[in-house]
């Protein structure tokens, strides 16, 4: 009989953001975003969400930034919707989040690049866990080229593991973002 | 112009064998890739993709994915999905599957009278149960005509033909590696549902009659994959100096979810070459890429370097290659483009080359209608009485397919 879960992907991801970088001071309005999450199956199997989605924001000494879920995709409608209604059940948490402290992040001087790592916390599916995030940024004069990402474990945020017709994803997710930001 | 017309009959001989044992499986459809999907797994029984059953998963995907659906793509897999349009449920671990593919084919080759026909290109049942980590699988089918090397009856037509059959055993719980022993097809290049594309024939690597028999490790590890297979000869063929043995290996990697690149290689030795009648080594290497820039677009290619030593004949050093594009502008409608070239090496031979027009209906659930339209310019070697020429032909092919 049919289990039907579908192999989505755990979307999670979306946390993504990572980026740091974004750290960016009075970080106004990101552009060229990109988010993905990537998720695998049995035998090679390879899932990946994207959503161009997101928000940066600074207040009170952290960054946050905040990725819309209703619009993650992963290139399959059923899968999505399984993803989205099952897994991430998007309806009651419709955002992941990633906070960092604004003091952590290091900017690079005009015309260069850097690349660190940042403690952060990810907010997904109505749980939190810190995590490493990992992040470059270049200076390309008054904007600010980020890109970022951390790994995170679907059952840390009480995701069900998704399963469909007999094939399982592995619970393990890489979350990446990349976007541009004006700092101050 | 005695040797123009044997080229000619030559070229529509070539023409004719190629439709009649022109067959193809339900499920050899590398395009999936513009979902992804960039291995076989796991959607196939068979982790190299094309021959063999679907599983469940794989049977869902064909509803989802691979037929056009009238509305809502977001739906649950119907329940026509399954085995015998769902009427038939089986234990996850039996999957059981047929394949029937009848089609009208007209050939015209310049100086020569239009060959029109109906063709039985496959009528196969075929299963796999897997217990355990113990896999066991086969074919059965009925070919009218030709598929003489998959035969398991030895009459001139109307033979009884089994394609595959095999036992495995998964080495790991997620399947990602299997090792098998018995009829296999030979694990190289693309496995296009086009099995005689000259990539395919020149190689002897298609889905069709040329699998062997032996020995094979599938393994895959996140991007990489591969199949390599100790070949031992087809035992559907007779006498012994017929069966080549060697080995033949494909690996792929898949640095994108739309994007996958491989190689190819093959040996191999017969005492008499079931073609040439002499002691031939034969040897087959080559790249093979796939890449989906859209999701509508598909792009595939694939070169292969043939060499044939052939004792007391000489040396032969050809190639075969072909680039294809299948655009989905629709779901369930496929418009694909092919190009080829062959050289097969013989002395003064030269290319042939020719293209392919295609559209592929899948208008209802395990059922779909293809034409193909093929304009070929074959290469005929020189002879003592004439140089090396060129002989045309335009080919048309309808046809009409069902999977159980």
């Amino acid at each position: 009989m049919q289990r039907h879960k579908r192999l989505w992907a755990l979307a999670v991801s979306t946390s993504l953001l990572a980026i740091s970088a974004a750290a960016y001071a009075a970080l106004a309005g990101p552009t060229d975003a990109r988010v993905m999450f990537q998720c695998s199956g049995p035998a090679g199997l390879k899932i990946e969400g994207t959503t161009t989605e997101i928000a940066v924001a600074e207040d009170s000494g952290s960054v946050s930034i905040t990725v819309p879920l209703a619009n993650l995709s992963t290139g399959i409608a059923l899968r999505d919707r399984h993803m989205k209604e099952k897994y991430l059940e998007v309806q009651t948490y419709p955002t992941a989040m990633l906070i960092i402290a604004r003091s952590g992040l290091k900017l690079p001087p005009s015309g260069e690049r850097l690349e660190a790592d940042v403690p952060g916390m990810v907010k997904i599916h109505g749980k939190a866990k810190t995590v490493t995030v990992h992040y470059d940024a270049k200076s390309e004069g008054g904007l600010y080229a980020a890109h970022g990402q951390f790994h995170i474990n679907m059952n840390d945020f009480g995701i069900s593991v998704p399963s469909y017709l007999g094939v399982t994803v592995k619970p393990e997710v890489d979350v990446s973002a990349s976007f541009r930001v004006t700092g101050s | 112009m005695r040797a123009s017309r044997i080229g000619r009959r030559a070229v529509a001989l070539a023409a004719g064998v190629v439709f009649v044992l022109l067959t193809s499986r339900a499920s050899a459809y590398p395009w999936m890739i513009r979902h992804g999907y960039t291995g076989c797994t796991p959607c196939h029984t068979d982790p190299s993709g094309g021959a063999g059953a679907l599983t469940e998963y794989g049977r869902a995907q064909s509803d989802l994915l691979l037929r056009m659906r009238y509305g809502s793509t977001s739906e649950e897999a119907d329940r026509t999905a399954g085995l015998l349009w769902g009427i038939a449920p089986l234990p996850e671990q039996l999957r059981l599957g047929g394949d029937f593919r009848e089609a009208y084919f007209s050939n015209k080759v310049e100086g020569v009278p239009v060959q029109q026909q109906f063709l039985t290109m496959r009528a196969d049942v075929y299963g796999d149960i897997k217990v355990g980590r113990f896999r066991a699988a086969g074919s059965l089918g009925y070919v009218p005509q030709g598929d003489l090397t998959a035969s398991l009856t030895s009459a001139p037509n109307d033979n009884l033909v089994s394609r595959e059959h095999w036992l495995g055993v998964e080495l790991d719980d997620e399947g990602a590696f299997l090792v098998r022993a018995g009829r296999l097809t030979v694990p190289f290049g693309l496995r296009m549902i086009e099995h005689n594309l000259w990539a395919r024939t020149l190689t002897r690597t298609d889905l069709d009659a040329t699998q062997q028999y032996g020995a094979s490790l599938y393994f895959s590890r996140e991007q990489i994959r591969g199949e390599v297979m100790g070949i031992v000869g087809n035992f559907q063929v007779r006498p012994d100096e017929f069966r080549e043995r060697g080995y033949s290996i494909y690996v792929e990697y898949a640095p994108m979810t739309n994007m996958a690149v491989g190689v190819s290689s093959l040996f191999t030795r017969a005492t008499r070459d079931i073609i040439y009648s002499v002691t031939d080594y034969r040897y087959a290497n080559g790249p093979f890429v796939r890449y989906s820039p859209v999701g509508q677009l598909v792009l595939f290619a694939e070169a292969d370097w043939v060499y044939q030593s052939l004792t007391w004949n000489g040396h032969r050093s050809g190639y075969a290659a072909f680039v294809q594009g299948d655009y989905e502008p629709t779901q369930g409608l496929h418009l694909m483009v092919t190009a080829e070239a062959m050289n097969r090496g013989a002395s003064g031979e030269p290319s042939s080359l020719d293209g392919w027009l295609s559209a592929v209906w899948f208008f209802l659930p395990h059922m779909d209608l293809r034409l193909d339209g093929i304009y070929s310019s074959v290469g005929v070697p020189a002879t003592s009485a004439s140089p090396s020429t060129h002989t045309n032909a335009t080919s048309w092919l309808a046809q009409f397919h069902v999977f159980l």
